[in-house]
């Protein structure tokens, strides 16, 4: 796929959100089997977190989590309305 | 005055890569003698003429009117007639390649069908209501479905929104912004007999809401069109078609 | 069917997107002195707000996830079809399922 016509920013956002989208979706399932662990008391849960502060692990959620929030913002900011950001239409 | 034969002096020439062939094929370079106000579409008219009798290409009026000549000028969908060369050269080089996204006739030339097949697909034919032994239709010109159609009218059918368009290099069946562009334009024409039909054919598996909103094809048109809000438009009308009852 | 998984998604997104923004909020909050079970559940258990809260957080991701993804897979790969759309609706059980009950592990007394 040639990238010379693809540089503006919704293009960016889309990216951002499909990115992080799969991301999150990868995601959830481990995320809620760790909080799942509560079922099994403290312990359980304290050593899965324990796991989870070693640095890559962190990184990779920090990761998500920053993109996190521009994903809200992407996701919004291709939300079709009545006027798209953008080049106006020809109208006379 | 023909010649088969393009300057010596480098500081004065173009080094153009052309594609040749079909889906197989490679870009050939040619030295192409440069000038003041050049378009794209000169050098390639230049090549044909005095290098390549052989070249094919498509172009009419040349004048950014017809759209006829648009290709792949270094990576982006253009209009050849309307691209100068001083704008897109880099060091003095510049890469043409035919239309993305349709099937390679021969060099810089494309294969439409599937683009004006899915404009149809799309219900881009009008649908009257009336016939000759009746009055014309009184279309008053400010209400807001008449600037919705005049806002995306004057589309050509050039296909550089659809070369441009990423979903459809990744759905292949995807409708794309042109053929889409149109819909919304007849839904919002009062003269037009079955706006329902419109919404079916573009609420289907490969309608509208395929559309991300890059935006790629209201960066790109030619005529500063706005396909992208057409298809916001059309993601609207289908969802109040079916939470109104029933259809899509 | 098109129409309708994008009512979905727009509808689930409506509701992720503010509760993205406090659940973001809320754990940045609660990572400051470090994380503990005891820390977590202390604040969790028993209570019908934080139960409400994630409960409806984690359907509106089992709906939103799985349509999102079979987008993707359907623009990215050759597969596509019942198959596809099986598929994803499974696993947006799977983060129902397990989204909920990681909601009651929480707050559950």
């Amino acid at each position: 796929m040639k990238g010379a016509h693809r540089h503006h920013p919704a293009y960016w956002a889309f990216v951002l959100h499909r990115l992080s989208g799969v991301g999150l979706a990868l995601f959830l399932p481990l995320h809620f089997l760790t909080l799942g662990l509560a079922l099994e008391g403290h312990a359980s849960l304290d050593q899965a977190l324990a796991w989870f502060d070693a640095p890559l692990v962190k990184a990779a959620e920090l990761g998500l989590v920053v993109l996190l929030r521009p994903t809200c913002w992407a996701a919004c900011a291709s939300w079709p309305s009545s006027s798209c950001p953008g080049v106006t239409g020809s109208g006379r | 005055m023909l010649t088969t034969e393009s300057p010596a002096k480098d500081a004065d020439t173009l080094q153009v890569a052309i594609w040749r062939g079909g889906t197989e094929g490679r870009f050939q370079t040619y030295r192409v003698p440069a000038s003041a106000n050049q378009t794209v579409l000169d050098v390639v008219t230049w090549v044909q003429r005095y290098l390549e009798p052989a070249l094919a290409y498509r172009f009419a009026c040349r004048v950014g009117m017809c759209g006829s000549c648009a290709m792949t000028v270094n990576g982006r969908p253009r209009w050849t007639c309307r691209t100068h060369v001083a704008k897109v050269a880099r060091a003095g080089r510049i890469e043409i390649a035919p239309l993305a996204k349709l099937p390679i006739v021969k060099d810089l030339v494309v294969d439409m069908t599937i683009f004006f097949e899915k404009w149809q697909r799309a219900r881009g034919a009008f649908v009257p209501t009336a016939t000759r032994h009746q009055p014309t239709a009184k279309v008053a010109p400010h209400s807001p479905g008449r600037r919705a159609v005049d806002a995306g009218i004057e589309c050509i059918n050039c296909a550089v929104c659809y070369a441009a368009c990423d979903v459809v290099t990744w759905r292949p069946d995807y409708l794309g912004p042109a053929a889409l562009n149109r819909a919304w334009t007849l839904l919002n024409d009062e003269r037009d007999g079955d706006p329902d039909g419109i919404i079916a054919a573009v609420s289907d598996d490969a309608g509208c809401h395929n559309c991300h909103s890059h935006q790629s094809c209201t960066e790109h048109c030619p005529k500063q069109l706005n396909p992208t809000a057409a298809i916001a438009g059309l993601k609207r009308a289908s969802l109040m078609a079916l939470l109104k009852g029933g259809r899509p | 069917m098109s129409t309708r998984l994008y009512l979905l998604q727009r509808m689930s997104a409506m509701v992720l997107a503010p509760l993205v923004l406090i659940h973001l909020a809320v754990i940045l909050l609660a990572v400051q002195d470090g994380l503990s079970a005891a820390e977590i559940l202390g604040r969790t258990r028993g209570s019908l707000l934080w139960g409400g809260f994630y409960g409806l957080f984690v359907v509106a991701a089992s709906v939103h996830g799985p349509i999102g993804l079979r987008t993707v897979i359907r623009e990215m790969t050759p597969w596509r079809g019942r198959a596809l759309d099986l598929t994803m609706a499974l696993f947006g059980l799977l983060l129902l399922g397990l989204g909920l009950r990681a909601v009651a592990a929480l707050v559950l007394p």
